[in-house]
């Protein structure tokens, strides 16, 4: 990675809340350190052209991450990206590297539901889609044991999942009743070094 | 080896599981269509018949595997293969963000199916249409998103203008860079026959 100048992260002042997010704990996690641009969700609807002739995002839409003189759009393709140029956080055969593929899709397909359930959750999302999901990603975290996709190695997968239970909790959606591996994901990952603090700053309801 | 067997509904070349039996003919590895029935019956079906974990088609048997996620499995199927991604970590970020972007594209257009909204093309088909169209416009050398050389992408955003079309809500007129990936794709040797044969049964 170039050394010269640090990554810029552009996203909305959302808090833990949305796509950013994921690559804020990403990049905290993997000790890179960036600057943290936080845009007023409210009005990027009528600024993102502006935001484009400026070159902070290629596709209008955010987060977007200016990382080696080149705009990333898309946050898992950014994930993915940046697991690459570390040569950490994915598999290494090609099954174990589609696990984390397939994981990381199943939550790209939460995400679409979840943003049509931020303001007010349907009982459909909360009852039937829901389940399905955690179900779904728990299958596959139970192939290897735990805490992680793999076993005891973190990829990128595990920060998305993270952040669904993350999202779902705070817009009060969460299941009572969560698959025990996703349980077991959720305390490895704030049990982390590099992001415990972080995490526990942002949650101050959770003792 | 196994038999490879693609489990999906009988959609003709609408849906996600298209993509995967096109790109299984263009890296010219034999398969087997098993066809559902895409209705209310499908999860008693599945239920029965134990076929997909997460209640979703495509499911892809290949190498003793169960594979899941389309995009996921073109990923699978391009590593196996060595080929059909980009080079560099950029290249391959190129691929991938364009698949993404394409995947944002699916799921506006299976909503289409059931909404039926009459704004459907000057929004959701024009808005994509323009971000397909400046990224297939970076590299001229060739028709694909990496110029001359094909990789899994092109074949999902072939298949979004097919199935654009097959609604009744293709993009028109058709940028200059998607018309010559069109065109592309469907001269390929591989897939040449399949995608004439698949027109002439429309």
């Amino acid at each position: 990675m170039a050394a010269e100048t640090i990554p810029t992260l552009h996203y909305f002042d959302l808090g833990t809340l949305g796509r950013g997010e994921v690559i804020r704990l990403f990049l905290r996690d993997a000790g890179i350190e960036f600057k943290d641009i936080r845009h007023r969700y409210g009005t990027w609807s009528v600024e993102s052209d502006k935001f484009k002739q400026q070159g902070i995002t290629r596709t209008g839409k955010l987060p977007a991450l200016i990382i080696n003189g080149t705009i990333l759009n898309q946050h898992v393709p950014i994930l993915r990206y940046l697991s690459r140029d570390l040569g950490r956080y994915d598999g290494e055969t090609n099954h174990k590297k589609f696990q984390v593929d397939a994981v990381a899709d199943n939550y790209i397909d939460w995400r679409a539901q979840w943003v049509a359930n931020i303001g007010n959750p349907s009982d459909d999302y909360k009852n039937k889609f829901l389940p399905m999901y955690y179900a779904a990603v728990a299958k596959y975290y139970s192939e290897n044991n735990g805490p992680y996709l793999l076993g005891d190695k973190i990829t990128y997968a595990d920060f998305a999942v993270y952040q669904s239970v993350d999202n779902d909790e705070r817009i009060g959606a969460l299941p009572t009743e969560l698959p025990a591996e996703i349980v077991k994901l959720r305390e490895a990952i704030e049990g982390r070094p590099n992001i415990a603090a972080y995490i526990k700053e942002n949650r101050p309801n959770k003792a | 080896m196994s038999t490879v067997t693609l489990h999906y509904f009988g959609l003709g070349s609408l849906g996600r599981g298209e993509i995967v039996r096109l790109f299984l003919h263009e890296l010219n590895i034999d398969y087997e269509d098993v066809l559902y029935t895409y209705d209310e019956t499908w999860p008693s079906v599945n239920k029965a018949k134990d076929v997909s974990l997460t209640g979703t088609l495509p499911v892809l048997e290949i190498d003793d595997l169960r594979l899941y996620q389309h995009l996921p499995i073109l990923r699978y199927l391009s590593r196996r293969a060595g080929a059909y991604d980009g080079e560099t970590n950029h290249e391959k970020y190129l691929v991938d963000a364009v698949s993404d972007i394409y995947n944002d594209w699916r799921t506006g257009w299976v909503a289409q199916l059931t909404a039926k909204s009459p704004d459907y093309q000057a929004t959701h088909v024009d808005k994509f249409h323009r971000l397909f169209t400046d990224f297939y416009s970076r590299d001229s050398s060739g028709p694909y998103l990496l110029g001359n050389k094909p990789t899994y992408v092109d074949f999902a955003v072939f298949q979004a203008l097919d199935n654009d079309e097959c609604i009744g809500c293709a993009p028109n007129p058709l940028s200059e860079p998607l018309t010559k990936l069109k065109e592309a794709v469907l001269a390929r040797p591989n897939v040449k026959t399949y995608l004439a044969e698949r027109a002439t049964a429309k």
